[in-house]
């Protein structure tokens, strides 16, 4: 192990280098490093989906004031949507748990209330007024309110008017016309829509409202499973066969598609047409000004014409049940009274609001975008109350609120189905007939 | 005397030999030209030649994610990772090698059974672990996980080094008046340089770039390290593959730099585990 | 803690236990104090876990912080019944074998044409190092990238050559091969890199003495080349073998295991069930049924391909 002394010298220069940097780096870094739990001051964390860096940059500045008023610091945390079920629950399984989240499943809510992992906000609600509220969407679960819901996001189609009016199409009124509106779009480089499959809560939003025009219903008042009924099988078939029929419509990728995977593809002109709720339109604002002008608005179809369904969606604000929950709560109750609106003002179409009162509100009402989309605002609010269309969403099926139809988005029940359909070209029996197993071993669990 | 390759062995040579170039490194070119593409090229365009050019992608990396918070992270947990698996690693291995002892076989067989472990086998009581010692969701904790993978692989490439080193060279020294720690001070350590840069780049990349134990430890948004972070935005809103491709590009700069620079400490490194035994 | 055993104490109290009788009591003073970090993380944190993962697989526990049930045998019983389990194993050994035979022919043909002489040599091989130091999320995301259904530039071409559209990561058969692909481009370096320095210590004069015996060059490499290839061969198919088995990262970011399963692997299934679905208990299980099998396999290889040391 020969070592000439100029080589020993010049790695030695070179390891007393390095190793003195690594030093100095390791002394500052030391100092810097966050790596203790300090416990003598409060501080919460919070937990978001809501990932508009906008909205993040809002709740920031907003928990920085938090902490200038009460002394409370507050550590914010944001995840992509639907992520908010996974890592509360590894919080509270590995015992830190987050102490303030928002969801975007009342059924998910539903889980959490029933495994005494949140505290009840009826104290809250009532507070603001419960009449304040519209209507679906305070969900009361044995006569409690679980969330405070900061918005709507009703899940309808989006499509682009500039090519349905070069290939002389109209807006879908029944199953037949949808497919023949996604094939003639599916040319040019385009697809007619793009649906995910994955296996991810926006199925459930998403892909099923063609089912809720059809009146497809999961249970009837007793419970009792009634998906592959005689009744129900043959609607849900003729679905089966007609979002296969779809598929060959998409683009490759769909397994990979996330929520605001959906906007993207609309958004960068692959799809002609999908759904979604008004991030659709902010994001046009945001990243295709061009498009603005050639987007219109439609619902979803029922296989005959004679009916028309909205997704039914939404976000909400919770309360962990930890030693700060009385501290979380008066957070919350912070954030949706006085700072409502400056949440509202990133995403005022994506935020529809829940309560009426605001609607009136001149704050709201003098924000730039609310005035420039007033129409498409007034054709959202109308679906709180129109009586001619189906609102509907899996989480909220059966006869009353209650934790398990939650459950059944959580096990990924219908993306199941959907992949069996189209990744495993299973007949649509079989893959009725593995999904209502499914829901009824999921209603047994309990 | 060898023969002179004939002009056909020549071309073929060549041709497969820019093969394998272009094969190993085309997605590192192209993840770079992604990065700096605008926004309406990235997603209508697949053109191999670089440009429109713009840097949209890396300000909103930067603006938008806590990225520089993640690089932080990762640079602290991996010089501390790399310093603790020095500073053990050596330590024993000089040990083992140059005192004879019972269990000095076991030693090194163990350490090939640890190499065996699946990392996620380890994970699961580790966490168990941390939740007791309160470690989840922090630096420290990530970094004791790090070195069970490191500290292993340091002990098997400096055994191998320091045996290789002959005793007269120690020897020598303390014939000299040197005490035995004088030696291995003064003598050995900066004759075990080669090896000791080499365990440390092989710490540091696998600190760098490990990407289980940080899903499964850490959750907080500030205490993410670089894998993490990326990986956080897939599917997170607002962030596309642009921003994606200039966040894994700023990853991989300090390793690219480190493989200029250092390449035959990689090679030393990987060899001495297959060649040695 | 419940594992530590008074060993570790009588070894610190009697070294003579452990040093033989020709060592110098002083020297205690030098060995014990350099053996001494070491020894406490690798039994803390490496040993102490690895007895706490098997036991925990005889528990069951709903969360890291409720108490844990004692069950025997349960959970190992239950996972055998389960279907994604042997799912899991196959795709183990598929994604394994194919890999790793992948890897050495790969790696062994790089090997071969790099060891030849042309311009350039030392630059083209830290270049083929590329795939290896780059981290595992930054490989997987760039191919996903590139094999975007949308816009990737690879499913274009492949597309241009009208192979039609590929769903690379979308059906159960093209996922597993897309990950084999993916997982060869990455670690075929190190293979490469093992028998390029192996290939140099071939002396030359033994290769132009065969040239002028009038051999092929196939017969060169079949009788001087790979005997002499063949005890690192036997290393590297084993360390690859452990590796590749026991691989999660890579797969996770790319499929999650999916679609339907299809690359679900051991380690995946160890990671669903210990952290998405708090089968604490049923995911050491899987952990440790996994690492009887890898050391199973590994004895009877080293009992086959024996290494001499």
């Amino acid at each position: 192990m020969k070592k000439r002394s100029f080589e020993k010298k010049s790695k030695g220069m070179t390891r007393r280098k390095f190793l003195k940097m690594a030093g100095t780096a390791g002394a500052t870094m030391m100092v810097s490093a966050p790596f203790v739990h300090t416990q003598e001051k409060i501080t919460l964390r919070v937990i978001n989906q809501e990932p508009d860096p906008g909205t993040t940059k809002t709740l920031e500045s907003n928990f920085a004031e938090w902490e200038t008023k009460t002394g409370v610091k507050v550590l914010l945390d944001t995840v992509p949507g639907g992520e908010v079920f996974p890592k509360l629950t590894a919080s509270i399984k590995a015992g830190n748990p987050y102490h303030l989240g928002n969801e975007l499943f009342i059924g998910n809510i539903n889980i959490m209330a029933a495994n005494k992992w949140i505290v009840p906000l009826t104290d809250v609600i009532k507070k603001i007024g419960v009449d304040d509220f519209g209507p679906n969407i305070l969900f009361p679960m044995k006569g409690e309110y679980w969330w405070y819901p900061y918005d709507y996001n009703f899940a309808h189609w989006f499509y682009r008017t500039d090519i349905f009016q070069k290939k002389g199409l109209k807006e879908p009124r029944t199953w037949a016309d949808f497919l023949n509106c996604a094939k003639a779009c599916t040319a040019d480089n385009m697809f007619g829509l793009g649906l995910g499959i994955g296996s991810g809560q926006w199925v459930d939003w998403l892909n099923v409202g063609f089912m809720w025009a059809d009146g497809v219903k999961l249970f009837d008042d007793k419970w009792n499973v009634i998906f592959d009924s005689p009744r129900m099988k043959p609607k849900v078939i003729k679905y089966l066969n007609f979002f296969k029929e779809l598929y060959q419509y998409m683009p490759p990728g769909m397994t990979s598609l996330v929520w605001a995977d959906h906007v993207k593809l609309f958004v960068s002109e692959r799809v002609a047409m999908n759904p979604y709720s008004g991030r659709m339109i902010e994001h046009v604002e945001a990243y295709a000004p061009h498009l603005a002008d050639k987007v219109g608005v439609f619902l979803y179809p029922s296989s005959d014409g004679s009916r028309f369904a909205v997704g039914h969606g939404y976000d909400g604000w919770f309360v962990v049940k930890t030693k700060y929950s009385e501290e979380a709560k008066k957070l919350l109750y912070w954030l949706v009274t006085e700072k409502l609106i400056d949440f509202y003002a990133n995403l005022p179409i994506h935020y529809q609001p829940t309560r009426l009162s605001i609607y009136d509100d001149p704050r709201w009402k003098s924000l730039p975008k609310v005035k420039k989309y007033q129409n498409i605002l007034e054709t959202m609010k109308g679906f709180l109350t129109r009586k001619d269309i189906v609102l509907d969403c899996v989480d909220i099926q059966g006869p009353e609120i209650d934790p398990r139809p939650g459950k059944i988005t959580r096990k990924f029940i219908m993306p199941t189905m959907l992949q069996n359909l189209v990744l495993k070209n299973l007949p649509p029996e079989e893959c009725l007939k593995i999904a209502a197993d499914q829901i009824r071993e999921v209603m047994k669990e309990g | 005397m060898p023969k002179k390759d004939t002009p056909v062995k020549k071309v073929v040579i060549y041709s497969l030999v820019i093969l394998i170039a272009i094969y190993s490194f085309f997605p590192i070119y192209w993840m770079f030209i992604s990065s700096c593409r605008t926004y309406r090229t990235l997603f209508s365009s697949t053109s191999l030649i670089p440009g429109p050019f713009s840097l949209r992608s890396y300000e909103n990396l930067l603006s938008m994610t806590k990225y520089l918070i993640n690089f932080k992270n990762s640079l602290w947990v991996a010089f501390v990772t790399t310093g603790i698996t020095l500073i053990c690693s050596i330590l024993m291995s000089y040990v083992v090698t140059r005192y004879r002892m019972r269990g000095k076989q076991f030693i090194l067989h163990s350490m090939l059974f640890i190499y065996m472990f699946p990392p996620l086998l380890l994970a699961v009581p580790l966490y168990f672990i941390f939740t007791k010692l309160r470690l989840t969701d922090t630096l420290w904790g990530l970094i004791i996980s790090h070195t069970t993978i490191t500290l292993p692989l340091g002990v098997w490439l400096l055994w191998g080094f320091f045996k290789a080193m002959p005793f007269e060279l120690e020897e020598a020294a303390m014939v000299d008046g040197a005490s035995r720690i004088k030696a291995f001070f003064w003598v050995v350590l900066p004759l075990s340089l080669p090896g000791i840069l080499t365990v440390s780049i092989f710490s540091f990349l696998l600190s760098w770039t490990d990407y289980t134990f940080g899903l499964i430890i850490l959750s907080s948004d500030i205490q993410k390290t670089l894998p993490i972070g990326l990986a956080t935005m897939v599917g997170a809103g607002d962030l596309n593959w642009g921003e994606i491709m200039a966040g894994a590009f700023l990853i991989s700069v300090p390793l690219l730099i480190m493989l200029v620079f250092l390449s035959k400490y990689f090679v030393k490194g990987l060899t001495a585990g297959a060649i040695k035994g | 803690m419940i594992f530590f055993s008074g060993g570790t104490k009588k070894i610190i109290r009697y070294p003579h236990f452990i040093f033989e009788k020709e060592m110098k009591s002083k020297d205690k003073y030098i060995v014990i104090p350099f053996l001494t970090p070491g020894v406490l993380i690798t039994f803390f944190f490496i040993v102490v876990p690895l007895f706490m993962a098997i036991r925990l697989g005889f528990y069951h526990m709903e969360s890291y912080i409720s108490p844990p049930k004692f069950v025997g045998f349960a959970n190992y019983i239950q996972i055998f019944h389960e279907s994604s389990f042997w799912n899991a194993l196959k795709n183990g050994f598929v994604y394994g074998f194919i890999s790793i035979a992948l890897q050495v022919s790969i790696g062994i043909g790089i090997a071969l044409i790099l060891n030849e002489t042309f311009k350039g040599k030392s630059f083209i091989r830290g270049l083929t190092l590329l795939p290896y130091i780059l981290p595992t999320v930054v490989v997987a995301l760039t191919w996903q990238w590139m094999l975007d259904g949308s816009i990737g530039v690879i499913t274009n071409a492949v597309e241009k050559l009208s192979f039609g559209k590929v769903n690379w990561l979308e059906t159960p058969t093209l996922a597993m091969f897309t990950v084999i692909v993916v997982s060869v481009w990455t670690w075929t370096p190190f293979v490469t890199t093992c028998f390029l320095a192996a290939l140099q210590t071939i002396s030359l004069d033994l290769i132009d003495a065969a040239k002028v015996d009038g051999t092929t060059a196939w017969q060169r490499f079949f009788y001087i080349t790979l005997p002499i290839l063949k005890p690192i061969l036997v290393i590297i198919i084993l360390l690859r073998g452990i590796w590749m088995f026991n691989k999660f990262d890579i797969i996770w970011i790319m499929t999650k295991g999916g679609p339907l399963g299809a690359t679900e692997h051991l380690p995946i299934l160890t990671y669903q069930k210990a952290f998405q679905t708090y089968d604490i208990g049923g995911g050491t299980a899987v952990a440790t049924i996994s690492f009887v099998i890898l050391f199973i396999i590994v004895f009877i290889y080293l009992k086959i391909f024996p290494i001499e040391e």
